[in-house]
């Protein structure tokens, strides 16, 4: 899998993505938030429409030092040819997240000079303007479906 | 027109954090020894509990053997599972820790 994302003029990183729960899918841009270690973070106002299944609650710290119970979802995601199970915090915020939880097992190369940001398996090559991504190794510790 | 969304469990997530956190208190210091640093999904109920390297494995485990099931997920070693240093007590929703609404709604 490969992915490219965007950079933006304040320097945070965009990926897109789909999420789907039990009722919809919708295509949503998530910030790579790397003081979130957790899978995928998201605002009320996208997850309720979703449908997104219980999974269960966990402990979160959060960024003034308290530390919560809070419920925790789960969601099909979409992203490059890869498709998945994600564990979701939801919280009351504007901005979808995505966390170092999410890019286990990827490699992430951000390149802020030339704006360009790229998620990658590993073993899969970059893209080059003449050249698809080709796969060299099959190993992954994600689990795929592909096709989407 | 009938509803055909499966029904989510109900949860009250202050009595299901501590009687799982007593479960896990049991378990601590085997899984500390054997498994620092993964993920673990704990049913208390049934008194069993699924490892994984990252979090959605350990519930796609847990989720396997017990679909209709909701786990209580610990990473091993920590005093909390997430950290989310954007996000502060204010932008949580439900302060009250019990959610009886049905999401799937």
């Amino acid at each position: 899998m490969i992915l490219t994302g965007r950079i933006d003029e304040k320097n945070q990183l965009w990926v897109s993505m789909t999420v789907g729960g039990l009722h919809s899918k919708q295509t949503i841009e998530a910030l790579i938030d790397t003081g979130f270690n957790g899978e995928l973070l998201l605002p009320l106002q996208i997850a309720i429409p979703l449908g997104l299944q219980l999974a269960g609650a966990a402990p979160y710290r959060l960024a003034d030092g308290s530390i919560s119970q809070q419920m925790l979802f789960t969601a099909n995601i979409g992203w490059g040819t890869t498709s998945r199970t994600a564990t979701v915090n939801v919280v009351n915020s504007d901005t979808a997240l995505i966390g170092g939880g999410l890019l286990h097992g990827y490699i992430l190369l951000v390149d802020f000079q030339k704006k360009q940001l790229v998620i990658k398996e590993p073993g899969v090559d970059e893209p080059s303007p003449s050249q698809p991504p080709s796969k060299k190794s099959k190993s992954s510790t994600l689990k795929k479906k592909g096709g989407k | 027109m009938t509803d055909q969304t499966p029904q989510q469990p109900q949860i009250n997530v202050e009595e299901f954090s501590k009687k799982s956190l007593e479960f896990y208190d049991q378990i601590k210091a085997q899984l500390e020894a054997e498994s620092p640093n993964k993920y673990v999904a704990i049913d208390y109920e049934t008194s069993r509990h699924w490892i994984g390297e990252t979090a959605s494995e350990a519930l796609t485990k847990a989720k396997t053997d017990f679909p209709q099931k909701i786990f209580y997920l610990i990473q091993i070693g920590s005093p909390t599972t997430f950290s989310i240093q954007s996000i502060r007590t204010n932008d949580l929703f439900g302060k009250k820790n019990s959610y009886d609404f049905n999401w799937a709604h």
